[in-house]
This record gives C-alpha cells, structure tokens and sequence, in this order.
C-alpha cells in the first residue's frame, strides 16, 4: 500500500512536471517585444522567419497544453488540495524589454501634467512603500501587469496606492502609475555608450 | 512478470528502509525557519496588508474564493489569524513541539493565504508546499526537537520520506531547466541571459551598474550556461543516489561516481546557485527552501560525523574528561 502510494504520488508530480504553458501563449503575448525579441533570435538560430516560428509556436503551444491537461486532469484535485505543483517557471527568458514602474502625484495647485514622483523602481530617492514595493509578492505586480493576461493588474494597482496617497497627503488630487520600457543593453551598447530610447507605457491616472 | 515482482518487492523492501531522523529534523528545522522568516519579512514591512488582505479592507487585489471556509484572509483582522496560524506551526515545526501538528498548520496558514492571491502563489509557496507534504508524513520531530525530549521514543524513523524529498528535487530543478528555452540560455546560443536578468529591474535586489558589469560579461556567460547545465542535469543527481546505493555493484561509471561523490558536487553547486541569486535578486525564500532540500542528500549518519567533527563539540568532550 505505502508502495503504491509513494509511487502514486512520484509519477503525479513527474507529469505535472513536464513543461507547459499553461495557456499563457496567444497572439497578443506573442506580439510584446520580449517574445518578438526571442523569436527573431531563434528564427536566426533555426533559420526560420518570425512569422512561422510564431505560427508554430502557437499551434504546439494549443496542441500540448491539451495533452498537459488531459494527462494531469485525474491529479487536478490532489495538487489544488496540497499546493504541490511542480509545473512553475523561473527566468524562461531573461526580458530583453524590462519596464520600470513609477508613481506620482499631483499637488492640486500644480499645472495639469505636472506631476512628482513618489515611487520609482530601483531608486532610492522616491521610494514611498519601498519596503512593500521590495518584496517579491510586490514587485511581481509591476512584471505581470506588463503581459496582456495581467494587464487588469496595472489599475488595480494604482487605485490602491491613489487610496494610500490620498489618505496621506490632502494637498494632492491625482496620482498616475506607468512603466517606462526601453530595450535592455548589451555589451557592445554598453561599450560604445549607447542608451536605446524607451518609452513610457500602461499610463493610469486616479483622480480625486 | 518474475522481474516485476523483484523490481517490485526490491521498491517496497526500498521504503521500509529506517534510519535515525537526523536529516529529516534538519530540513525540518530549515524549513520551519524560512517559513518564520517569509512571514516576519511580510509583517515587518507591512506588505501582508497589501497582498493578502481583500481590496475592500486596503489590500491592492480581490481576494480569490477560500479555498477553507473557517481560515481565510479577508479584513486585516482575518488576515493576521490566518498568518498567526502559519506562524504558529512554523514555530512549533522549528523547535520540534507537536511537531506533525505544527507541519499541519503551518501547512495550513500557509495555503490559506497562497491560495488567496487571484494572480496565483509565488513560486516559493510551491517548494514550500512540496517541503511540507513529505515532513508531514515522516518521523522528523523524533530528533533535534523537544518532541524527543519530552518522549522517549526510538530515534529511528522510516527514510522513505527523505528520498521523496530528494526526487522532489530532482524534479524541481529538472523541470526548471528544461522551461529555461530562451535562445540566451540554450548552449550553442548567445548565453547572455544572466547578462539580461542583471538588467530586470523587477527583480533586481538593488541596482547593478551595468557599465561596471561589461568588463565581467564573460563571466555571467559561465553563469548561464552553469546555471543551464546544472538545472537540466539534475537526474545526474538521481543516478549518483542509485550509485551509492549499489555501491557493490560493478561497472567503471557507478565507481568513478561515488569516487568523485557527484552527488555533493551537485548540492554544492546548487548551492552555490541559490547563495548567488540571493545576493542579487529578489525572488523570495528559495535559498532557505532549497538548503532544506539539500541536506536530505545526505543521510543521518553522515550528518553525525558533521555534528561530532564541530569544534564546540570537541571542546565540551575535552571539557567533560
């Protein structure tokens, strides 16, 4: 019986541990300049357009996944009940498009537009809710609210700091949230100086 | 059908294996601890009001349906019973007292509020719930706990749940490494992306200069690709356990692995892996769980020449003769 059960419990979580995307792969995910960015890298290394392995990549994507669910379905159960899933990732693919998000407010005698920034990822210098923002349940808001299956994270996010804010500081009216994206450096970037533009992406405004 | 029922009664004979709990109660111990630590980093900084108290009473998120009716997050009020609870059994599960009712709860404070989250539970709640499973079925408060002081029982325990823990790891890093499929981990590529990771601000501890980092850029090459190499090898791991175990067997392979004992170069390396992430980024209690992880491989009587080769060990021994 303890055989059965021990063997029982190894082969589950071996499936549950084969690799799978769980649906995160669609069309809009595979448009964000990270994956762009992957998939013209592989296309380089496999010789291969973009555009097809984007194809191909969306049809096994679609076609495993069922597989995945077929075969792990008799264990959903048991790993809802004991949190024992082994299927996560970490660093898949390093973003080769980070963001880096910021919040500010605005002072209500201030110009429209004219905002001051009162958090701002990897500064120390605005860093209001620095210790939450620090931690790993924090800052994995700012990563997935980036991907367009999290993208409702974005303003759940600001509407909770603007409730912060405002209880905090009567002189402001607003509060806007936003990431800045610009493509990260390589090593000949860095040695000939260079700084690729970004820009400033996923803007919410509260206001009061 | 003779062969399967050798293979069979060979597994069986396998888990009826007993050993002192030596191993067991240290990754009891280091588990117990990381959890203490998650929890009194999330207190300290106040974050826990944040994600695991509902929208509705200042948590950034809605809460996701209770996964347990009588025990879960909601008002502050809640929320603080439901951590109170996870850190009870935490602190039980370290010291030892009550101890499977201690795994118990800490079992389940700590799914209560993981479960909680809409956008799912960190990557770490997974070890840390793969950790758990296993310590609760075993005999791990029978050594290094004030279980073994208050009750005189045999030190003794079944060893099949330490080698579930060491095939979880296996698993664990296997099933990392083969997701890791961008062209900047694969070799043959680029093998930039520890190059690129120090750049993702999200998860960076604090800031890394970048112009600073150029001159080492070789060097986070070596890292991917060590990193690449160690996680989608990890069966290596397994094999070397099967090697040890048929020690008397011959063949030049299993010798020149227990010879070179790949099993510790494998957790040392590991390690090594984890003590750097930990010094760079920020992805939650990784090193405390996968040190609990690590020291399953090694069994009880090896931890015992550890504990007598200590240098406060010998002093008292000196002390007392």
């Amino acid at each position: 019986m303890r055989g059965a059960l021990v063997l029982c419990h190894g082969v589950v979580l071996a499936l549950a541990a084969l690799p799978t995307a769980r649906g995160t792969v669609s069309r809009e995910a595979l448009a964000q300049p990270p994956v762009q960015t992957e998939l013209r890298l592989w296309g380089e290394r496999l010789g291969a357009s973009p555009r097809e392995l984007e194809e191909f990549v969306l049809k096994l994507a679609e076609t495993w996944d069922g597989v995945y669910a077929v075969i792990n379905r008799p264990a959903d159960r048991y790993f809802a009940w004991t949190g024992t899933y082994q299927a996560w990732a970490v660093f898949v693919a390093p973003n080769r498009w980070p963001t880096r998000f910021q919040i500010q407010v605005h002072p209500s005698r201030a110009l429209p537009g004219e905002f001051q920034t009162v958090f701002e990822e990897g500064t120390e210098r605005y860093a209001w809710q620095g210790t939450f923002f620090s931690q790993e349940r924090g800052r994995v808001y700012f990563e997935l609210q980036t991907w367009p299956r999290f993208a409702w994270l974005g303003p759940s996010v600001c509407r909770w700091a603007a409730r912060k804010l405002f209880a905090e500081r009567p002189d402001i009216d607003g509060v806007r949230c936003r990431s800045y994206r610009a493509p990260s450096r390589s090593p000949e970037q860095v040695a000939r100086r260079e700084t690729p533009p970004g820009e400033w992406l996923y803007i919410d405004e509260v206001w009061r | 059908m003779t062969a399967r029922l050798t293979a069979w009664s060979r597994w069986t004979a396998l888990l009826e294996t007993r050993e002192a709990a030596t191993s067991l109660a240290l990754c009891r111990i280091l588990t117990g601890f990381t959890l203490i630590h998650g929890l009194f980093r999330m207190g300290s900084s106040g974050a826990w009001s944040a994600v695991w108290v509902d929208a509705a009473h200042g948590g950034v998120l809605g809460l996701a349906s209770p996964w347990l009716g009588w025990l879960h997050p909601g008002t502050r009020a809640e929320t603080a019973r439901v951590m109170a609870v996870a850190a009870c059994g935490a602190v039980l599960m370290t010291v030892g007292l009550c101890t499977r009712l201690g795994i118990l709860l800490a079992w389940l404070g700590a799914r209560a509020l993981s479960t909680s989250i809409v956008i799912g539970p960190q990557t770490s709640d997974f070890v840390l719930f793969n950790l758990l499973l296993p310590l609760a079925c075993s005999g791990c408060g029978r050594s290094l706990s004030l279980d073994s002081l208050l009750f005189r029982r045999s030190h003794e325990v079944m060893a099949w749940p330490r080698y579930v823990l060491i095939g979880q790891m296996t698993l664990m890093y296997w099933a990392s490494g083969v997701q890791k499929i961008s062209s900047g981990w694969i070799p043959g590529g680029s093998l930039d992306a520890v190059w690129y990771i120090l750049q993702w601000t999200h998860w960076l501890k604090r800031p890394i200069s970048i112009e600073a980092l150029a001159p080492w850029y070789w060097v986070t090459r070596l890292l991917t690709l060590g990193t690449w190499l160690l996680e989608n090898s990890a069966p290596l791991l397994l094999l070397a356990f099967w090697y040890r175990h048929t020690r008397e067997r011959p063949g030049r392979a299993r010798a020149w692995f227990n010879r070179l004992d790949v099993r510790s170069i494998y957790v040392a390396s590991a390690l090594l892996m984890h003590i750097g992430i930990w010094a760079t980024l920020e992805v939650g209690e990784f090193l405390g769980y996968c040190t609990a992880y690590a020291v399953c491989c090694y069994t009880p009587c090896e931890w015992r020449r550890v504990f007598t080769a200590l240098p406060f060990k010998k002093r008292r021994v000196v002390t007392a003769a």
